[in-house]
């Protein structure tokens, strides 16, 4: 969507707009991690031990001496390779599961309960019950935290689809012939675009959080790689010594998850056509 | 005429919490190639119902045909497997809806959604699919069809929607099409304009249309042959001139007392004594016996006979001799 920037108009709307960039130098930062961090993010440096942010160290140093900022910045890496992961498995198994469901009631029922019960758990201790199945890792976390994802994702897919379903349209369709594959790929996926827009900036964000949270227990991606979660859970012991060791991170969890989901959002209203009617005032009826 | 539609003893029940109801019970009706007819009734009389159970777009699980034949063209609707139906329905038989305004999917421009149908049915490229689609809009009398075929439905009034439905319906010119209702949700100058294009259309293309409305103002206009349906049954049926001139049956007769009509000096509206029947009321073997100036005893106990009053004209009921009279 971001090639598509320029016409998408979001002039007036100060805070999409903060989203987009805060979104883009996210991207920017995990693309070029290596040529844009000072330093080498693992390099320890027992002398410069829990130095506070100054000219040479924007962000302070660790408990080894290791740069912040460039730790931070390669953080954003495993970020948006997690937050991409995440979503794909929780997107394509939540649309998988809602939409069948939705259209062969009878499977529907089964599959719905099963989603039921995972839902029963709360997010953390799924992810942490598969992760204690699956082992750590980096596939793992992602699988893992996909998977909590997935169930939410396909109630609403599936709820929205039962909608779609009774809708006239879909009845048209079926009444000029259309059997139903087609009527999925024509009249309930591209329908279901913009509340699942919504929904992968929900899933990217949380994605952040989860993923966080499992690096701090320790259960997430190796400690070795410089992660947010890693980088919190390491530092959580020198909180009152070294505070900007776990500021810098967490201010890049908080503002990664509220910049998607206002980037969602803002995209949701750019595409959807009645919502856009609304704004340009075409729809005459 | 060669009989195309012919639905016979035809019974659809629905479930609901408090047990199985009868909807349509034993109805029987043709249409034949190239005819009009028109299917009148009030709201819950079983008139869309029929005309879904015809399309196979009954609510699974919810609406079940109990018992009768639907064919189509000599192929038992009924027996057809899902394929074949969606061969048939598309290509042979379309229907048009009530609503414009939900007919259309929302997300996909105007032209796309009537190429869909065209490719959906016919070994054709998207290119030649899409000046088809022009030639149609063309042909439904849309202004600026070319403009048209990129807008997406909310773009487009009411009118202009269903007149995309019937371009749609019309796509692969099928030789029965379906209107249910199809005017009811526009303004009334709109209506009219429908009406005459559907008119014309229909004995452009030869085609056989079952118009299903409430409104016998727009009957007379429209259609051929009428059958008036009240509570699941067909209570009368006749050409348009016989229902108009000499109804025969009490309901039929109501219906016409009903409609307003202008310089007649009336100042108050008519309407029929009663209302439809709840489903919980006990089924009476005549059910407009609770609301007929005519019912007897044998009304309420004795199923009312088929009587011919002239050739395709005959109503269900024990008095038509006496309806006919007054």
């Amino acid at each position: 969507m971001t090639v598509r920037l320029p016409q998408l108009g979001f002039g007036g709307r100060k805070l999409a707009a903060f989203g987009f960039v805060a979104v883009a130098l996210l991207s920017f930062c995990a693309l070029f991690a290596p040529w844009l961090s000072p330093l080498d993010p693992i390099e320890i440096n027992p002398m410069a031990r829990l130095t506070p942010p100054n000219a040479e160290h924007w962000f302070g140093t660790d408990h080894f001496g290791r740069d912040t900022l460039s730790r931070v910045i390669h953080g954003s890496r495993m970020a948006v390779v997690i937050g991409i992961g995440v979503v794909a498995i929780a997107l394509g198994g939540g649309i998988a599961f809602g939409v069948t469901s939705a259209i062969l009631p009878r499977l529907g029922l089964l599959l719905m309960r099963i989603v039921d019960v995972l839902m029963a758990f709360p997010a953390l201790l799924l992810a942490l019950a598969l992760i204690v199945i699956l082992g750590r890792g980096v596939e793992n976390s992602i699988l893992a935290i996909g998977v909590v994802y997935m169930t939410t994702t396909a109630r609403i897919v599936y709820g929205v689809s039962l909608r779609l379903k009774a809708e006239t349209w879909v009845d048209a369709a079926t009444a000029m012939g259309a059997g139903k594959i087609r009527i999925v790929f024509l009249h309930i996926l591209p329908n279901l675009m913009s509340p699942l827009f919504v929904q992968a900036s929900f899933v990217f964000a949380f994605a952040q959080l989860q993923a966080a949270s499992l690096d701090f227990l320790g259960l997430g991606v190796p400690p070795e790689t410089p992660t947010w979660g890693n980088m919190l859970s390491e530092s959580r012991i020198y909180i009152t010594r070294a505070p900007w060791l776990l500021l810098f991170p967490g201010l890049m969890i908080a503002l990664s998850a509220f910049s998607l989901n206002i980037v969602g959002d803002a995209v949701r209203d750019r595409l959807d056509p009645r919502l856009q009617a609304a704004f340009t005032g075409r729809s005459r009826s | 005429m060669n009989c195309l539609l012919s639905l016979r003893d035809v019974s659809i029940s629905g479930s609901t919490p408090a047990g199985s109801r009868i909807i349509v019970d034993r109805l029987s009706m043709h249409v034949s190639e190239g005819e009009s007819l028109a299917l009148v009734g009030e709201s819950g009389s079983g008139k869309s119902i029929t005309a879904l159970a015809v399309m196979g777009l009954l609510p699974e699980g919810e609406v079940a045909i109990r018992g009768g034949s639907i064919e189509f063209a000599g192929t038992d609707l009924r027996a057809v497997d899902g394929r074949e139906r969606r061969r048939i329905t598309g290509s042979e038989m379309a229907m048009i809806f009530q609503e414009p305004m939900t007919s259309l999917n929302p997300v996909m421009r105007v032209g796309d959604q009537i190429t869909e149908m065209i490719l959906a049915h016919e070994r054709v490229g998207r290119r030649a699919a899409l000046a088809r689609a022009r030639e149609l809009l063309a042909s439904v009398r849309m202004p600026e069809p070319e403009l048209r075929l990129r807008a997406y439905p909310h773009q487009l009034s009411g009118g202009q929607r269903q007149r995309v439905m019937i371009a749609i319906a019309l796509a692969c010119r099928p030789r029965l099409l379906i209107a249910d209702e199809p005017t009811t949700a526009l303004d009334v100058t709109v209506q009219a304009h429908i009406l005459t294009l559907l008119k014309e259309l229909q004995q452009e293309l030869n085609m056989a249309m079952l118009f299903i409305t409430h409104d016998l103002g727009v009957v007379a206009n429209i259609a051929d042959r009428v059958s008036i349906m009240y509570c699941g049954r067909i209570s009368e049926t006749g050409s348009v001139r016989d229902i108009f001139r000499a109804p025969a049956h009490p309901y039929t007769n109501g219906l016409l007392a009903c409609m307003p009509s202008s310089g007649s000096g009336q100042d108050e509206l008519t309407a029929i004594p009663g209302q439809l029947p709840a489903p919980s009321d006990p089924v009476l073997a005549c059910r407009f016996a609770p609301r007929c100036a005519h019912a007897d005893a044998d009304c309420r106990q004795v199923p009312p006979p088929t009587v011919a009053i002239a050739d395709g004209h005959h109503a269900d009921c024990h008095h038509v001799s006496r309806v006919l009279r007054s």
